[in-house]
């Protein structure tokens, strides 16, 4: 398998190789964590801001009980402010319902993305996954952006509780795909903190347990990986006879090889396949492009999530710190003078 | 084959079990039951999570015919009578149709529009399934079969029917005039794909072609049954069955709904269908427990109703004797899979659980040895000659001195009643033949405070407990089999020469240790559910309250406090207390039952109880006696307020302040 270079590492390093394109977009998100504006921030600190457009997601209103929700909209109400002082009059907020419509959801990503230009940042740290995979698809289908870059902040640590009650199982915007059956159909798990319901889409009659796949992040940092083993564990309850070999570990960080890797497990993508994102945001993006990558050339793939209803006003704490002082933020480049870096 | 298989390792018989084995372990129990499954005419077929409702769905789908005909011990258990039948179905959920309410159809007759949408790719992937299905029974079943189900064994009179129906104007846009079944499959999958483009935004609105040539609910179906039976390749007396999986969904979702996607509007599009006086086709809807339809199809006219609930339900004594039955026959099966012996007379859960303790014994073994007077909560205030015979016969009998307790406090209470009723107490009033309703009555409540008082849980075990904590729930009954099962491998010793054999029976606490582990399991179960988070606290919410109030009686004045009553006009002025107490119940979290109140002013009510697996979880009590805890719905409220399952809303609060408002 050739794949090509797919230039990564941190955005600020990531920002000089581009020193001819001085100006980029980003589409972000105002949310209760902070990591939320890392990227923003340092965007701007280095003065390489064209515009910003950014979803608030509000708690959604059609849900009762939320726990969370006044401490969350006091929070956002906090972050918008916050960046408005960043970003000035170069940023936009495009307020959007956590579990609106898909129709008003895609009309909204596709509004942030009209305001964008040639060179995009995508930050997905604190975009829900529901967000995240239809803009980006979005993106690279829209053909006005020459290059893209998803970035992800890492956050100092996370809370104790991340989201709660997930809805049923339901392929992501975009994202959707049938008949999915036969003996070769692979189910592929990013390994996360919360299963949320997976066992519904793992007890499904349509997998073979020889044809799940755990995709588990390595190295994963105290207490993460005690969350990710409990992860597996939990699967190993509704798949008795899940293969040790079925536990293929990932980088954490890296986007690139856990897209490969996807590429390997599906035979290069003649196996349809069902992708359950539940893991770090790099390899869901992995999976995102992977999913994307399928639509493109007509193989049937499906990417879905159990979707939380609530998250927690405290889901991470802080931004992660490098030895220089500047926040952890990962940049993957996934176009590049408008070539896509991610297809089988 | 090793005696250290477990034969529950998989504890669902329709997922995770290899089709092919699907015979072996299927229990046909229930079949009289529900034979209406497999005749003409729709049937909405009900049941709580667990109570067998999708396998017996499953004989409808036709690799699992497929399997038993092939099967060389186990034959198809559905009588040949009814046999004559062709199945077919989609599922709501994995078709993605729902996803259509996620779409914006535009304009005024958008919902007019998004319901044709809905009613054609329904029929496209229903149609697409039937041909598909008919082609692989054809190709794949022994012609004596064949004949049997009045279906020909002839492929080229499928192709014959094909061609047929996309002569007509109805299918004839749909199929695209195909000749095949194989150009027929293919126009279907293409016409498919169309609509799952629009699904994923792929293109923004519907090709005219399939505006053109869109159908109406069932229509195309109920034509393609027609045409099937004029061009033999079903008989005349064949019934096309279709399944509707997942209806449950789309009910929970309409009752759920606040966002304004407007699912209603789907289900009146099914409800169309079977309120349809077109009856070449008959469908199938899983429904869950509590379930109104809402429409114009009426139950007799239009469809039978069978409530798997509900058959369990029926007379305490038919009802047992009806799940212990199932119950049997599939231990049975799961242990002849697993090679072991199995001999039709025995009763094999006696053999393998044996008797489970009379009351004295389980009240002996909570209180331990040491101690027993340890049970008792005397006070202080009372008699010396009381305290000292209360003492003493906890040395003899803990469960006779912990009713004797509560004896005392109900009858006497002031202090001279008590010291005059002492030399009378020496009779143990309690214990005479005139009081044996109420000892029966407050036999689980001591036990339970016994346990709770030696920092004991109650130890459950033998056939009867096994049943019991099942709570007529085959799914459960399995897993509280795995785990009996599990904790046994766990023990055996694999160092030695000799091949462990299945105890008959398991030890105690091997059984006691795996009910104690599958209570947990199934509570771990709720965050799976529906809104899961939530729900979860609202019955650790009851489960929690029910259990300090049971504990806390000491006068044991309210034995059947494990359970609750609300009035149902209350209920229904509580969406969102009630819609908690539907899925809770639809789950398998709780169980319903009406209710017919002392107090005549409460009006109907219906009482729910924790499901009895968790009464380990809980440290509640089994069985059902007395009067449940009676509340009010304003009292759950402030319960369930308290911990965080319902929000305070603006209508409760004007509620508040309403009452009493004369103006």
């Amino acid at each position: 398998m050739n794949s090509p270079y797919r230039p990564s590492g941190p955005l600020n390093w990531l920002l000089g190789k581009f020193a001819a394109m001085p100006r980029w977009s980003i589409v972000g998100t105002t949310s209760a964590e902070k990591r939320s504006l890392a990227a923003l921030k340092q965007l701007c600190n280095c003065h390489r801001l064209a515009n910003a457009e950014f979803l608030r997601v509000e708690p959604s209103a059609s849900r009762r009980p939320n726990r969370f929700r006044e401490s969350t909209i006091r929070k956002l109400d906090a972050r918008q402010k916050n960046a408005s002082r960043i970003a000035g009059k170069s940023i936009q907020h495009h307020p959007v319902d956590l579990l609106c419509r898909e129709e008003v959801l895609i009309r909204t990503c596709k509004n942030c993305l009209t305001s964008c230009g040639t060179n995009l940042i995508i930050d997905i740290s604190s975009m829900p996954k529901r967000f995240f995979f239809p803009l980006i698809s979005l993106a690279l289908r829209s053909g006005m952006h020459e290059n893209i870059i998803a970035v992800y902040a890492s956050p100092a640590k996370y809370g104790a509780t991340l989201a709660e009650d997930p809805l049923p199982w339901n392929a992501f915007p975009m994202f959707g795909a049938t008949p999915l059956t036969g003996k070769g159909l692979k189910l592929i798990i990013g390994v996360g903190y919360q299963p949320l319901r997976l066992s519904e889409i793992v007890n499904g009659i349509r997998f073979n347990p020889e044809n799940v796949e755990l995709l588990l992040p390595f190295p994963s940092v105290h207490p993460g990986f005690v969350k990710n083993w409990e992860f597996v564990r939990q699967i190993r309850l509704e798949i008795k006879q899940l293969r040790d070999s079925a536990i293929k570990r990932v980088p954490t960080m890296n986007t690139s090889i856990a897209f490969d890797r996807i590429v390997a497990i599906t035979n290069n993508g003649k196996n349809p396949a069902v992708l359950a994102p539940y893991g770090p945001k790099p390899v869901s993006l992995a999976m995102c492009l992977y999913g994307i990558s399928c639509q493109d050339g007509s193989v049937p793939v499906e990417v879905g999530y159990t979707q939380p209803q609530v998250y927690s006003d405290s889901y991470s704490l802080g931004s992660a710190i490098d030895c220089d002082g500047n926040a952890v933020i990962n940049a993957n480049c996934i176009r590049l003078n408008g070539n896509n870096l991610y297809e089988i | 084959m090793s005696n250290l298989r477990n034969p529950f390792h998989t504890v669902y018989a329709t997922e995770g079990i290899n089709e092919l084995d699907f015979p072996a372990i299927f229990s046909p129990t229930l079949i009289p039951l529900v034979l209406p499954l497999f005749q003409s005419g729709n049937v909405m077929l009900s049941g709580t999570q667990g109570t067998g409702k999708s396998m017996l769905l499953s004989l409808l789908d036709t690799d699992i015919r497929l399997a038993f005909w092939k099967h060389e011990k186990h034959k198809f258990p559905v009588e040949t009578t009814f046999c004559r039948y062709i199945g077919a179905g989609i599922n709501l959920s994995q078709s993605l149709v729902l996803k259509f309410t996620e779409r914006d159809f535009g304009g005024e007759d958008s919902v007019a529009r998004s319901q044709a949408v809905f009613s054609d790719y329904f029929n496209t992937w229903v149609l697409r399934d039937l041909i598909k299905t008919l082609q692989r029974i054809i190709s794949n079943a022994p012609q004596e079969r064949l004949a049997e189900c009045g279906i020909t064994s002839n492929p080229a009179a499928l192709d014959n029917a094909v061609k047929r129906l996309g002569q007509t104007e109805e299918c004839g846009g749909m199929v695209d005039r195909a000749s095949t079944v194989t150009e027929a499959v293919e126009s279907l999958s293409r016409r498919q794909q169309t609509y799952l483009d629009f699904i994923n935004f792929r293109i923004d609105t519907i090709p005219q072609h399939i505006w053109d040539t869109i159908t109406g609910i069932g229509e195309p179906l109920s034509l393609a049954a027609k045409v099937l039976r004029s061009s033999d390749v079903l008989a005349s007396n064949t019934e096309c069955l279709i399944t509707i999986d997942q209806c449950e969904e789309l009910l929970r979702l309409d009752q759920s709904d606040k966002s304004g996607r407007g699912y209603g509007r789907f289900l009146s599009m099914l409800d169309k269908l079977i309120s349809s006086r077109e009856k070449a086709v008959s469908y199938r809807l899983g429904t869950r427990p509590n379930a109104i339809w809402k429409g114009k199809s009426e139950e007799v006219r239009d469809y039978a109703r069978i409530d798997l609930d509900t058959l369990f339900r029926g007379k305490e004594h038919l009802r047992a004797k009806l799940f212990q039955g199932f119950a049997l026959d599939v231990f049975r099966r799961r242990l002849a899979m697993n090679g072991q012996q199995v001999i039709d007379a025995n009763d094999e859960l006696m053999e393998c659980f044996d008797k489970s303790p009379s009351a004295s014994e389980r009240a002996q073994e909570c209180a331990g040895a040491s101690r027993p007077q340890r049970i008792l909560a005397l006070e202080k205030a009372w008699p010396g000659a009381v305290k000292e015979l209360l003492v003493d016969l906890a040395h003899r009998d803990v469960l006779s001195a912990k009713l004797g307790e509560a004896w005392v406090r109900q009858n006497i209470t002031t202090e001279t009643e008590l010291t005059e009723f002492a030399p009378e107490i020496k009779d143990l009033p309690w214990e005479k033949p005139d009081r044996q309703w109420w000892r029966k009555e407050r036999r689980p409540i001591a036990i339970l405070q016994i346990a709770a008082r030696s920092g004991q849980r109650i130890p459950y075990y033998g056939k009867k407990d096994v049943l019991s904590l099942s709570g007529r729930n085959i799914l459960v009954f399995a897993l509280i089999c795995q785990k009996i099962w599990e904790v046994w491998i766990q023990s055996v010793d694999l160092t030695g020469d000799t091949e462990a054999t299945v105890p008959r029976p398991f030890s105690k606490w091997q059984q006691y240790e795996g009910i104690r582990v599958a209570s947990n399991i199934w509570h771990s179960k709720i965050s799976s559910a529906p809104s899961g988070d939530t729900l979860g606290r609202f019955v650790d919410e009851l489960g929690t309250r029910l259990r300090n109030q049971l504990r806390g009686d000491k006068r044991m004045s309210y034995p059947g406090a494990n359970g609750i009553s609300l009035s149902n006009v209350e209920v229904e002025s509580d969406a969102e207390i009630k819609g908690l107490l539907d899925d809770a119940t639809a789950e398998g979290f709780l169980q319903l039952f009406r209710h017919t109140p002392k107090t005549p002013t409460r009006g109907k009510s219906q009482k729910w109880y924790l499901h009895p697996v968790l009464a380990p979880y809980y440290e509640l009590t089994v069985v059902h006696t007395k009067e449940p805890l009676y509340l009010k719905i304003a009292d759950l409220r402030k319960w369930l307020l308290k911990a965080n399952v319902v929000e305070r809303n603006q209508s409760h609060q004007q509620l508040l302040f309403d009452v009493g408002d004369d103006e």
